[in-house]
């Protein structure tokens, strides 16, 4: 392994350790991970900064929830989860099975969808037991940001187990530990260099939050997003040394994407006009073509992409990027997201061990080579 | 040899572009989100499904990030 494949696979390894709880916005590991981090780049030359933001509301699963049927115990993130339109029920509630035939839905759990908050709020029902899907290794993944919060406690219910459920009815016993309250966020921010006025300026941005651990089981948020960071950390050590005099070069490490993009957006509105922003959500697992969506005056960025791609070999094509590349965009700044797979997407097995060294590399070529060829087309 | 939805045969294409790179300036809603893989089949409320996306009436007039 060569100097910098252990660079980013320390990056990496570090974010995703048990010491940063998962690195969710407003934690102590959250925080703790910004500091470690701001180390890294003052220890690559840049000049570091700190900017604070609220985020109005993240969702936080403070107590293991609970989901038993007829007397049989079921495994939270496996068989069911907490839905983001949940109220907070901390203690395990009982009640009676019913569908939404039942005439009087009071004090009974509903099989049903989530289009059906409305009346079980109206009847006084327990809540509501909703059906949902699973990845590939039988996971529902975990997210922190989403709608409104309802009346009603309501459970996302494995597919198959909610149709047994609605077959077989029977009792129920369920708990629901979530609140959502405001949360503070803390960007980090590095100048490698300053641009000469009226001259090209380049940002890497990536999100260094995830979205959290469990009370009782590791969110490590390898892929999603320490696999970004170090990319971007590492591209910047590489173009810090090499680019032109007068070409700007920035960093910033972005809290609060999983709650909802918070310090992007917090952060676009202060960025140079005419800056071009690249980021990097997922370089963990590449298979096939790297997935590109770019936003505002993006032209010259995607050219110089695609040329970049072509010499370093790294096949790209148009995907979906709903990340914060969306917020410099929206803010009128040319700005694309790339991302290059998230195997274990946030799940507990979201580890180090399946984020690929030879993704990270192809992913720091590609942006090194990227950034190089649009320097290379201003100058 | 893994075909694509733009038409590109991946076995053909040492780097760059599977196609027009304009089309990423309009990129298809399908496919993932965050570059991930394969959406999670899911029957959530639409928008808790996005990674790190609020739901829109979160975030006036700042551009929703599920777009």
């Amino acid at each position: 392994m060569n100097g910098t494949s252990r660079r980013l696979r320390e990056v990496v390894e570090q974010l995703a350790a048990d010491e940063f709880s998962g690195r969710r916005i407003g934690t102590a590991g959250g925080r703790a991970s910004g500091q470690w981090l701001a180390g890294q780049l003052r220890e690559a030359g840049a000049t570091v900064g700190f900017e604070e933001f609220e985020a109005p509301s993240v969702r936080d699963v403070y107590a293991t929830p609970v989901l038993e049927w007829d007397g049989v115990r079921l495994t939270h993130r496996r068989d069911f989860a907490e839905h983001l339109t949940s109220a907070d029920l901390p203690q395990p509630l009982p009640g009676r099975l019913a569908t939404v035939d039942e005439p009087a839905w009071t004090g009974h759990w509903i099989l049903a969808g989530p289009e059906q908050l409305r009346r079980a709020a109206d009847e006084q029902a327990a809540g509501l037991l909703v059906p949902r899907g699973v990845d590939e290794a039988g996971w529902m993944p975990k997210m922190i940001a989403g709608p409104p919060v309802g009346a009603v406690p309501v459970i996302s219910v494995r597919t198959d187990l909610h149709a047994a459920m609605t077959r077989r009815l029977g009792r129920v016993r369920a708990s629901v530990p979530m609140r959502s309250s405001p949360a503070a966020g803390e960007n980090v921010h590095a100048e490698f260099r300053a641009p000469r006025p009226g001259g090209v300026a380049v940002l890497l941005t990536a999100h260094r939050d995830g979205v959290g651990d469990d009370p009782d089981v590791r969110f490590p948020a390898a892929a999603d997003n320490a696999s970004g960071v170090a990319v971007v950390v590492e591209s910047a050590r590489q173009l810090a040394s090499t680019l032109p005099a007068g070409i700007g070069l920035a960093v910033a490490l972005l809290d609060g994407e999983e709650a909802g993009a918070w310090g992007s957006a917090q952060h676009a509105a202060k960025v140079r006009p005419g800056t071009y922003v690249i980021n990097v959500d997922g370089a963990a697992q590449l298979s096939g073509a790297a997935s590109v969506e770019a936003g505002g005056p993006a032209g010259p960025l995607l050219a110089a992409l695609d040329q970049a791609g072509r010499r370093v070999g790294v096949a790209l094509r148009a995907g979906a990027m709903a990340s914060d590349n969306r917020r410099y965009a929206a803010a009128g700044l040319p700005a694309i997201g790339i991302g290059m797979g998230i195997p274990g997407y946030q799940t507990p097995v979201e580890t180090p061990d399946r984020v690929e060294d030879a993704t990270l590399l192809a992913a720091t070529r590609l942006v090194v080579a990227t950034v190089r060829k649009l320097m290379g087309s201003q100058e | 040899m893994i075909v694509y939805s733009m038409g590109a045969v991946m076995s053909d294409v040492q780097g760059g572009f599977l196609g027009d790179p304009a089309e990423a300036l309009r990129p298809p809603t399908a496919g993932g989100c965050c570059g991930s893989p394969a959406p999670v089949p899911s029957e959530e409320v639409s928008a808790s499904d996005c990674c790190g996306s609020a739901a829109p009436e979160q975030v006036p007039d700042r551009g929703n990030c599920c777009g």
